[in-house]
C-alpha cells in the first residue's frame, strides 16, 4: 500500500475496517481511532496513518504500553501529531509497543504480544512492533514509530518494510513519552522509499519545544532522491557479516554487487574489536539511566493508575510495582546500577561512547555510507525470544543498529527479501545530516530487488 | 551481586520485585559486571571531555548555544508523559 494510492475518505474508511480485522490476528492495536474526515488538504490527504502508543495524542488514551498509564489521556498533541494533522492525515489507532519502549520483541505490552504477519508464531521485533505489522500487513501505507538503539530498523527488517531513523535533532521529539532522551528518535515505517522521503520532510523541522531539534537553514534536508549511486563511497560492515548465516549474505552480497555495478565504490572495513564488544552494555547503562531520571515522574500523583497506600511512600511503591512489566523494572534497576556511587557507570559509559562514535565518525567522514544486514536473520520464534542471550559474538550482529543511536547517525532499513520465508532487511547509515546518500542509496536497493510497495498479502 | 544489592537498587527505583525476578537478575548483573571490567581497558587515556558531546555530533540545544548559557548549567529540564521541558544529562555528576 503507497500513499498515493490513498485519495478520499472512503479509502480511509476501508484502511480502518481491514486494520480491525487484521488485528484480531496480530494483536497490534492498543486504541484504535474510528476515522474522522481531516478539513486540512496537504500532502498527506485522506491518507491512513497510525500512531505509535507513546505519541501524545489529545483527548485520547496514551499508554506506551504501561500499566501504569492505561488510562492515561493526554492534554496535548506531540509536535508530530499537529504536523501530520496539518497535512491532511486520518489517525486510526494507537499502536503497541513494548512497554516504555524498553525491549525488542513485542512482548512487553499490558495488552499482550504482537504477532508477525509472516508467521504468527515469531515477533515482529520492537519495540515498535504494532506499527510495523500493520504497515506490513497492507493496512496503512505509513506508520510512526520511534528508535531509541534500533526499534524501527529491527521491526521493519523482521516484517519486510521500509523503517527510517533520521539524524538525531531531525524530528522533535516533543509529546513522546521517552526512553532515553539522548537515544530517542521519532521513527516511521511505510512500504516505499519514496514515501519514508516524503514522511521525513513533514515530519522534520525545528520546534522550539524541543531543544534539541535543528534549524533546516544549519542542516537542510534534500528536496528530492539523488537517482544516482554512481560515486557513492560505501562501506560494507564486515564485522557484522563475519557472524551472518550464509544466506543472509547471499542476497546481501547480489545488492552490494548490484550497486557496485551502477558506479559505487565499495570498500569492506571492520571496527575495534574491543570497542564493538561494548555496544550493548554502553547502550543499556546510558538508555536505562537515562530512563530512570524520565521515569521518575510516574508515580500515581498527578496521573496515571495509582494503588493506594498508608502512606505517600507506600502508594508510590505499590503504584510503581503493579504498574511496571518485568522486563521494565529489569532496566529501571541496571539504571539505578548505572547511577549508583555518584554515576560513576553512566559516566564510563558515556566516555565509551564517545570513542564508539569517534569510531564511526574517523569512517564516514570520507565515505557516504556504511552498510550491513539489518539482522541476521528473520524474526525469531516467540519462545526463542524468551530464552537466554546468546554468546557476545553473534550479539554484534543482532546489535550493530544500536551505533545509530549512539552517535545520532541517519540509519534505515530497507526489504532485501526473504530467508527461509521471513523477511530481512538491507541496512543504511551515513554521516549525521547526510539523508542524501542515505536515501539514494536505499533506493538503489529498492530498485534492485523489486520490493516497492510490498505488503503481506493472505491474511484475511 | 546478591539478592539484598538487588534489593537495594529496587528500592532505590521505588517498586518490590517477586523472589522469581530477583532470581532472574544475576546473570544479567554478572554479564554487566564483566563488560563494565571490559570498559576499564579501553579507557586508557580518558578525559573528563569525553563525557560531553561534542556540539555537531549530538546537536546543543541551539538556544543555549545562541544566549551563550553554559551547558554545565542544564541539568534539570524534564520532558516527561504531561509535556513540559527536556532533560539532558548533566555535564557535571
Amino acid at each position: 500500500m503507497r500513499i498515493a494510492d490513498c485519495r478520499s475518505f472512503e479509502d480511509v474508511c476501508r484502511a480502518y475496517e481491514k486494520m480491525s480485522a487484521l488485528n484480531g490476528k496480530l494483536n497490534a492495536l492498543i486504541t484504535p481511532i474510528p476515522p474522522e474526515e481531516n478539513p486540512n488538504g496537504g500532502r498527506l490527504c485522506h491518507v491512513p496513518v497510525l500512531l505509535k502508543d507513546n505519541v501524545s495524542t489529545k483527548g485520547i488514551r496514551t499508554t506506551a504500553a504501561c500499566r501504569l498509564l492505561e488510562n492515561y489521556v493526554p492534554p496535548f498533541d506531540a509536535t508530530i501529531v499537529e504536523k501530520l494533522r496539518a497535512e491532511g492525515a486520518v489517525f486510526l489507532g494507537k499502536t503497541s509497543m513494548d512497554e516504555l519502549s524498553m525491549g525488542g520483541s513485542n512482548l512487553t505490552s499490558f495488552t499482550g504480544p504482537v504477532y508477525n504477519p509472516y508467521d504468527f508464531s515469531r515477533i515482529p521485533g520492537g519495540s515498535s512492533g504494532g506499527s510495523a505489522v500493520l504497515t506490513a500487513a497492507g493496512a496503512v501505507p505509513l506508520a510512526i514509530g520511534s528508535d531509541t538503539g534500533d526499534s524501527v530498523r529491527k521491526p521493519a527488517s523482521y516484517c519486510g518494510i521500509v523503517g527510517v531513523k533520521p539524524t538525531y535533532g531531525r524530528i522533535s521529539r516533543y509529546g513522546i513519552i521517552p526512553y532515553a532522551s539522548s537515544l530517542d528518535h521519532v521513527g516511521f515505517f511505510t512500504t516505499a522509499v519514496e514515501d519514508a522521503f516524503l514522511a521525513l520532510q513533514i515530519l522534520s523541522g525545528k520546534d522550539e519545544r524541543d531543544l534539541t531539534t535543528v534549524a533546516p537553514s544549519k542542516h537542510p534536508l534534500p528536496d528530492h532522491i539523488d537517482p544516482s549511486v554512481a560515486g557513492k563511497k560505501i562501506l560494507v560492515f564486515q564485522d557484522v557479516l563475519d557472524n551472518t548465516p550464509k544466506q543472509t549474505k547471499i542476497l546481501f552480497d547480489r545488492i552490494v554487487t548490484s550497486l557496485k555495478e551502477k558506479g559505487a565504490l565499495i570498500e569492506e572495513i571492520r571496527f575495534r574489536k574491543d570497542l564493538l564488544e561494548l555496544v550493548l552494555p554502553v547502550y543499556s547503562l546510558i538508555a536505562d539511566a537515562e530512563a530512570l531520571s524520565n521515569h521518575a515522574d510516574l508515580s500515581g500523583v498527578y496521573f496515571g493508575n495509582r494503588v493506594e497506600g498508608t502512606d505517600f511512600e507506600e502508594m508510590l511503591v505499590n503504584t510503581r510495582t503493579a504498574g511496571f512489566g518485568s522486563v521494565a523494572k529489569k532496566r529501571f534497576l541496571i539504571g539505578a546500577y548505572s547511577l549508583s556511587d555518584g554515576g560513576v557507570l553512566f559516566r564510563k559509559a558515556r566516555k565509551v561512547r564517545r570513542l564508539l562514535v569517534e569510531e564511526i565518525l574517523s569512517r564516514l567522514k570520507d565515505a557516504d555510507a556504511l552498510v550491513a544486514p539489518s539482522t541476521p536473520k528473520g524474526a525469531p520464534l516467540i519462545a526463542e525470544s524468551r530464552a537466554p542471550k546468546r554468546k557476545d559474538s553473534v550479539r554484534i550482529a543482532d546489535n550493530h543498529l544500536v551505533l545509530g543511536n549512539l552517535g545520532g547517525f541517519p540509519s534505515m532499513s530497507v526489504p532485501m527479501g526473504l530467508v527461509d520465508d521471513l523477511p530481512v532487511g538491507f541496512s543504511i547509515t551515513s554521516n549525521l545530516y547526510d539523508e542524501w546518500a542515505m536515501f539514494a542509496i536505499a533506493k538503489a536497493v529498492e530498485e534492485y530487488t523489486g520490493l516497492c510497495g510490498r505488503t503481506k498479502e493472505g491474511l484475511l | 551481586m546478591n539478592d539484598r544489592d538487588i534489593e537495594k537498587l529496587a528500592k532505590d527505583c521505588r517498586f518490590e520485585l517477586r523472589k522469581e525476578e530477583i532470581g532472574d537478575l544475576h546473570e544479567t548483573f554478572r554479564l554487566l559486571e564483566t563488560m563494565v571490567r571490559r570498559m576499564d581497558d579501553v579507557l586508557v587515556n580518558d578525559t573528563e571531555e569525553m563525557v560531553s558531546p561534542i556540539e555537531g555530533e549530538i546537536p546543543l540545544p541551539e538556544r543555549m548555544i545562541r544566549k551563550s548559557i553554559d551547558p554545565e548549567d542544564v541539568s534539570e529540564l524534564s520532558v516527561n508523559a504531561s509535556g513540559g521541558f527536556f532533560r539532558v544529562p548533566g555535564r557535571k555528576p
